[in-house]
Parts: structure tokens; C-alpha cells; sequence
């Protein structure tokens, strides 16, 4: 009697667990993805759902948590917390300017998809120029699905287009940042309160240099684009580095450049928003001020200042990552090939819902839904040109469709650079990167948005030489020295 | 009335040892009242000492912290060299040891003369309301002093250049970008939350000195300057020694929040704001290796261990009843 009650309470339990332990391996996995955008979005709750309830008829029973941080440094100190902590999550945006990629793949953080890819997400792989594939593989391996886009980079100015008209401002012979001179000056006089040059000590004009940056970031190791010799050199000991901060340091005292350029952190398309700033510095690409213009909601100018050039740095610009803490990579992975491929979801995470954000205007052509605005859209992060696949997504209403004919021409007509593909491991020399970085930090924004004076320019290549730089010139040029044999 | 109830704790020599167990259950109040202190202790200072083995350890990730922790390969002092390599080792370190002997100073000067003054003031109430006034702004976080002082000091927002400067027709300073004023407001801002606190400390043990002290004084022909320098002070050198020797051995620890967001992280400040902490903390934020940060946490926490120790064998040589252990 006493052993049918105790069999009969075990058998019970068992139960229970089986019970338990098929719910919970029925209930659907949760897909948590952390990318950089306008910030969080009021409504995402509502885009989580759709997304949700349309991936579970696709097959994949899993839900989608997204979660944006905002651009300036806010995603990338949450993600060296959430990397560091092993909190576990499945997505996460990396590129080679926030997030970075390099770093995160030597410590391990990101699983190897090289061969998961080929398995899980054939057409996302597929659809990619070859030269994405293997420019963000490190060693051969990759670690993230880089975005579908633009291949080359250009860099420049984008200017208020309401501000250019008032003035009736030439911007056609506008060829370099020196060229922007008689403009701000008038900006300065007539426009109080608006911010003629936004050269800031983290976000400024020191990109239009373009130089072959080799090797991390804050890390002053480059080649020049067209380098015949492969040498790595130092590029703050260069001709074009001294001429541009005499020219940014005239600007800050011209009073162009704001009075707390070099220590402002916050995010700076806050004030472009509001039409507070005539100029600031961008990377460009064919229309891109139809994108901003439609994810700000003002009218902008373009105006280049260097030529379209492919880096390594370009294949990893824009990618997504699954992390090592992942429960279910196979899965993060299979929602990843829907989103790289499926015209309907990758809208929805980049446009929001349609008619509630949204409506078609026709086939491929969206404008806004009735009452919503640029500046009141409960979900606008911002993220089309980084999110899987470019050429699938809608346009706005306005916008040029030749836009992806234009983007094949300007992929094609870039000059691509000679290292692109090499990826620098700094693991052997990381003592003298993170000394060489907080030396970075301390001089370099300061002398590129002109806050700091450039007669202290001798004393800043001292201290990187103090911090071993040197050491770290000498490892690149050993590493590109053994790729380029290799290749 | 002498006859206190503490005598009933106090330890009866003719008894025989009872052991931790009859102790417990005799002062199972007392002890219930240091748990929740104790707790927090062991949860927050002790638990993560087993952590900085990852100071010799080259960091990488396995899944979970632990997990990595226990894969991660040794790689012996290596992680500590980008403290030492670093041209900004000498300023880091002068930065920490200054500011700290500062604010030793700063603080425990002023503390003890507010403390003397507050027991002073003839009406409580009023007295009262002082004390919780200067104890208030250690309530605060020091993102909220990093915004009250960003309120005064803004280059073109700020209310000193944009209001008081404006009306005395100075030229307007950009703060944010000059080192030459910053020790001071480091200094004062460090007082400005910490001397409520430490005052109430001093004004503690002040109320509690024996009156009849000064009574006998009194009847010398003391004045009230004379009570203070020859009783007052003499009888709180015990606190002031205690609380000074804790501040020693936090001596290569700067606050953070202080260094950190008060001057918001401006590099132009860097020369007069880099303490061995915010030099950790940007190494850290721009590559994330926690194992390098986490060496210099590491040498800190050693290097203070030898500091208090050293201070407190200096104070038991010259009076051994004011040492701590």
C-alpha cells in the first residue's frame, strides 16, 4: 500500500518534469538583438510582435527582442558591459567603428559562423559581394554577415539645405573643407545659435584625410590609398595631418567650431534635427541626403571631399554578429537569413509597421502614415543602410529608385585599396594598443576639431612613442608583410 | 544609575569558555543588527576577490563569466605592464597621491571646524537644520554634482560665464578645456559632498565628551577658544586618527564619479584629472579587456593594503593606544 502511494507520487513527479520540460521546450525561443540606431523606439513593442507572429509562420519558432542604443558612445559602452559580463543575448550590430569587430572576435566574443553560414543562411551569403565575405574574415574565418550595401566609402561634408538656400550659397566649387571657409563666416555673423561647423573632438573632418587605416581603432598605424610600397607609417607625422588641424584650430578660434567641441560627448544629431547646424562631416554614398533627409526629417546638401575608396574597414562597416552566449545560435542565424532575405520582415524592423508607421504609396514606394512625421514617428531607429540588405528595401516617397543602379556604379567606380582583406590581430602587442589609445583619447580629438593647439603636435607624437607605438608599426608591418606573401 | 545593562554582556571571567554557539544565542540581537551589514561585506568585497585571478589571466570568452574565467589562459604579470608603459604613469600616479592628501586635509579641516561649530550654536533647532543641509548633498550621486556643476560651468550655457562673468564684464573661460583651475574645483566639490558626512562623525564623538571637562574649565577661567584647542580636539584625536588611517588605505583609490563625471571625461582636463582610475576606465571603455583593468584594480588594492599598514605601525609608535589593530 505504502509503495503504490510512494510509486504513484514519483510517477507524478515524473510526470510533472516531462510536462515541464516539453512546455518549456515548446515555448518559442527569444531572439535578443542589440544594434545602434536613434535610440530606443517608443512602439518597437509593436514591431517585436508583428516580427514575432510573422517569423513563427515562417518555421522559426522563436519571438524577436530588440533593443537600440543610441549613436555617440551610449551602444558602445553597453556592449563592452554586456560583452564583459557574459550577459547572454544572440545579435548584436559590430563594425569597424563601434563595437568593434576586431577586438571582439580575438577575445572570443562572437561564435565562428563560417561554416554555419554556408549551412543556415545560404542566400544571405550568396547575395553579398565577394569582396564583404572575405574582407571581415579574420584569419580566413567569419564571425558576423556583414549588411548588403554600398562597398566603397566616401567621406565629406553634408550641409542644411534650408541654410544653403537662404544664402544662396555655391556649394558646386565646394572641394575641400578650407573651400567651406566664406560660408561659415556668414553662418557666424548672420545665423546665432546655429553651429556653423559641428567638428567634434570624437565625430570631425579628420576622416577626410582618408588614409588606409590598418590597424585598431585610435590607433594611428596607415597606409595611403594608393601606397606603392606597402609601409606602414604613422600618419599624425604627415604633411596632410599638420595642415588640417592648422586649419581646423583657425576654425575653433574663428569661432565656426563650438567652444566645447573637443568635450562633447552627447549625440550630435540632436541639434542637426533641430536645424541648429549648417555643416557637419559624414560618410557619403549616392543619395544619401534623400536618407538622412528622410530619417531626420530635414533637407541636406552633399558635399564630397574625397574620392569612393574600398578599405577592409568598408567589408566590416556595417555587420551583425551572433554572441558565444547564444542558446541558440542555429536559430539567431536562421532568423537572420529571413531577415537578410525577406522583403516583408526586413522592412518591418527598419520601417515599422505598415499603416500604423507607414503606408505604400505604391508597390515599393512608402510615405508616412496619415499624421505621423519624421519627428513624431513612434519607431524610427534609423537603420536601413546597416541592416541586412539595402536592395530590398523600400524607398521613401521622394526618393530616387535608381538609387541601387546608382550604388553598383559608385561600388564599381572605387579604388580599392591594396589591403583590403588584411585584418591586424594586435593580441601580441595589446599593452602598447590600450596605452596608445588613452593617448589617443587625450590628444587626438582635441587637435582634430581644433580645440587644442597644433604647436603641441611634436610633443603628442612623443607621447604615442612613449606608449609604444613603434612597437605596435613594426607588428603591422610584420603581419601585412607575411599577408601580402600569402595572398 | 551607573549600573548600565551593558554589564550583563560585558565577559565573566570566572565562567568557563562557552564557545561561538552559546555567544550567538546570549547576543542574538546584537548579532542579527551586524548580519545585513556583514552580508553586503561578504557579498560585495569578499565574493569578488576570488575575480581577480582574471588580472592574470588573458580574458577571452567561453559563454558565461565563470565559465571563461576558468578557460581563459594565464599569462603571468602581463596584464599589469600597460600601467607601467604608458607615458602618463608618473602624472597618474602624482594625481592620485595629491588629490588624496588633499582631500585628507581638505576634508578633515574643515569637517572638524564645522563639527565645532555646529555644537556651538546655542539654538538646536537651528543647528539641526544646518547639519542636515551640509549632510544632504552626500545623498546625491555624482552624476547629479556632474550636472550641477555643468550648470555653473558651461563654456557658453554655464551660469558663471553667461550670468556673473556677463555682469562684471569678464571674459568668459572655457572650463571644460582649461586645467589650470581644476585642482581647485575637484578639491571643493570632493568637500562639497563629503563634509556633511564626515562632520557628523566628528560632531558625534564631540557631543559625547564628558561635560564636567569643561565645567572644570570653565571655573579656571577658560575661554570658550581655549575650551576648544585644550579639551575639544585633544579628546576626538582618537576619531580623527581612526578616520584619517581609513582614508590612508584608499590612498592609490580615487572616486571615479569625482574624476569622472564632474569633469566629464574631458581629455583637455586629462593632465589634472587622469587618477590611476580614470585611466583604467578609458583603457577599458575603448578595447575592453577586462583583464588589463582589472590588474589595475588589483595593484590598488595592494598597494593600499601596504599603505595602511605602514600608517598604522607610524601611529602605534608614537602612541599605541590610538592604533587600530
Amino acid at each position: 500500500m505504502k509503495n503504490i502511494k510512494r510509486l504513484s507520487i514519483l510517477m507524478l513527479l515524473v510526470g510533472v518534469i516531462l510536462l515541464g520540460t516539453t512546455v518549456f521546450a515548446a515555448a518559442p525561443y527569444e531572439i535578443k538583438w542589440y544594434f545602434i540606431g536613434n535610440g530606443q523606439q517608443p512602439d518597437v513593442k509593436l514591431v517585436e510582435d508583428a516580427a514575432s507572429k510573422y517569423i513563427q509562420k515562417k518555421g522559426l519558432n522563436a519571438t524577436v527582442k530588440l533593443q537600440c542604443y543610441s549613436w555617440g558612445d551610449e551602444f558602445n559602452n553597453r556592449m563592452q558591459m554586456i560583452i564583459a559580463s557574459g550577459e547572454p543575448f544572440d545579435i548584436c550590430f559590430t563594425c569597424s567603428w563601434a563595437n568593434l569587430y576586431r577586438v571582439n572576435v580575438a577575445r572570443g566574443a562572437f561564435v565562428d559562423i563560417t561554416d554555419l553560414w554556408k549551412k543556415h543562411a545560404p542566400k544571405s551569403r550568396r547575395q553579398l559581394h565577394p569582396a564583404f565575405i572575405s574582407g571581415s574574415a579574420i584569419n580566413g574565418r567569419n564571425y558576423a554577415i556583414p549588411a548588403n550595401k554600398e562597398l566603397a566609402h566616401q567621406w565629406g561634408a553634408i550641409l542644411n539645405k534650408n541654410l544653403v538656400e537662404k544664402y544662396n550659397f555655391d556649394v558646386s566649387k565646394v572641394k575641400s573643407l578650407a573651400d567651406l571657409e566664406p560660408m561659415l563666416k556668414v553662418i557666424k555673423e548672420k545665423e546665432p545659435g546655429v553651429i556653423a561647423l559641428q567638428n567634434m573632438g570624437n565625430e570631425n573632418f579628420l576622416t577626410s584625410l582618408d588614409f588606409d587605416r590598418l590597424a585598431d581603432d585610435q590607433i594611428p598605424v596607415a597606409l595611403y590609398n594608393d601606397s606603392k610600397d606597402m609601409k606602414a607609417f604613422n600618419f599624425l607625422e604627415t604633411k596632410e595631418f599638420k595642415d588640417y588641424i592648422e586649419l581646423a584650430r583657425k576654425f575653433y578660434l574663428a569661432g565656426y567650431t563650438p567652444a566645447d567641441a573637443a568635450t562633447q560627448t552627447a549625440d550630435f544629431t540632436a541639434a542637426r534635427r533641430a536645424q541648429k547646424v549648417f555643416a557637419w562631416p559624414d560618410s557619403l554614398k549616392p543619395f544619401v541626403e534623400e536618407e538622412r533627409e528622410a530619417s531626420w526629417g530635414i533637407p541636406c546638401v552633399v558635399v564630397p571631399f574625397t574620392n569612393p575608396v574600398v578599405h577592409t574597414r568598408d567589408c566590416t562597416g556595417a555587420m551583425q554578429a551572433i554572441s558565444k552566449t547564444s542558446k541558440n545560435p542555429v536559430m539567431a542565424l536562421k532568423f537572420l537569413e529571413l531577415f537578410n532575405t525577406d522583403k516583408y520582415l526586413n522592412n518591418l524592423i527598419n520601417f515599422g509597421v505598415e499603416g500604423k508607421h507607414f503606408v505604400k504609396v505604391s508597390n515599393n514606394i512608402i510615405n508616412y502614415a496619415p499624421g505621423v512625421t519624421a519627428q513624431n514617428s513612434g519607431y524610427k531607429p534609423g537603420t536601413p543602410w546597416m541592416f541586412g540588405n539595402q536592395y530590398i528595401n523600400y524607398f521613401w516617397e521622394g526618393e530616387n529608385t535608381k538609387k541601387w543602379d546608382e550604388f553598383k556604379k559608385f561600388n564599381n567606380s572605387a579604388l580599392v585599396a591594396k589591403s583590403v582583406g588584411f585584418n591586424f590581430d594586435g593580441t601580441s602587442v595589446r599593452t602598447e594598443v590600450a596605452a596608445c589609445q588613452t593617448v589617443w583619447q587625450q590628444y587626438v580629438g582635441p587637435l582634430a576639431c581644433g580645440a587644442a593647439d597644433p604647436s603641441t603636435l611634436p610633443d603628442v607624437i612623443a607621447k604615442f612613442e612613449a606608449a609604444g607605438i613603434n612597437k605596435v608599426k613594426a607588428e603591422v608591418q610584420k603581419q601585412l608583410d607575411a599577408w601580402l606573401k600569402s595572398k | 544609575m551607573k549600573t548600565s545593562p551593558k554589564l550583563d554582556h560585558a565577559i565573566d571571567l570566572n565562567q568557563p569558555k562557552r564557545g561561538f554557539l552559546h555567544e550567538l544565542n546570549r547576543n542574538k540581537a546584537l548579532f542579527l543588527m551586524l548580519l545585513p551589514g556583514a552580508l553586503i561585506l561578504f557579498l560585495y568585497n569578499y565574493l569578488p576577490m576570488f575575480g581577480s585571478i582574471v588580472a592574470f589571466k588573458y580574458f577571452e570568452f567561453h559563454g558565461g563569466f565563470i565559465t571563461s574565467l576558468i578557460k581563459s589562459r594565464w599569462v603571468g604579470l602581463e596584464n599589469f605592464m600597460f600601467m607601467f608603459k604608458t607615458p602618463f604613469a608618473f602624472e597618474m600616479i602624482r594625481n592620485t597621491l595629491l588629490y588624496n592628501l588633499a582631500f585628507i586635509i581638505s576634508c578633515t579641516l574643515i569637517s572638524i571646524a564645522f563639527a565645532i561649530m555646529l555644537n556651538e550654536i546655542y539654538s538646536r533647532k537651528l543647528a539641526k537644520l544646518y547639519q542636515s543641509a551640509m549632510f544632504l548633498p552626500f545623498f546625491f550621486s555624482w552624476v547629479v554634482f556632474g550636472y550641477l556643476v555643468y550648470a555653473f560651468l558651461s563654456a557658453d550655457k554655464g551660469f558663471i560665464n553667461m550670468t556673473i562673468f556677463k555682469a562684471l564684464g569678464i571674459k568668459p573661460i572655457a572650463w571644460y578645456n582649461d586645467t589650470t583651475y581644476w585642482p581647485y574645483i575637484l578639491i571643493l566639490v570632493n568637500a562639497w559632498r563629503w563634509v556633511g558626512n564626515n562632520c557628523i562623525i566628528y560632531l558625534a564623538s564631540i557631543i559625547s565628551l564628558d561635560q564636567q571637562l569643561y565645567e572644570a574649565a570653565r571655573i579656571d577661567g577658560a575661554s570658550r577658544w581655549q575650551q576648544i584647542i585644550n579639551i575639544t580636539i585633544p579628546q576626538i584625536t582618537p576619531v580623527i586618527i581612526v578616520m584619517i588611517l581609513l582614508f590612508v588605505g584608499r590612498i592609490f583609490n580615487t572616486d571615479l564619479g569625482l574624476f569622472f563625471m564632474i569633469p566629464r571625461n574631458s581629455m583637455l582636463l586629462m593632465p589634472v584629472t587622469r587618477t590611476m582610475d580614470v585611466y583604467v576606465y578609458n583603457a577599458l571603455m575603448s578595447n575592453g579587456d577586462i583583464g588589463m583593468s582589472s590588474a589595475g584594480a588589483f595593484l590598488q588594492s595592494v598597494v593600499g593594503l601596504i599603505t595602511i599598514i605602514i600608517a598604522n605601525l607610524a601611529v602605534k609608535r608614537i602612541d599605541p593606544e590610538q592604533s587600530m589593530f
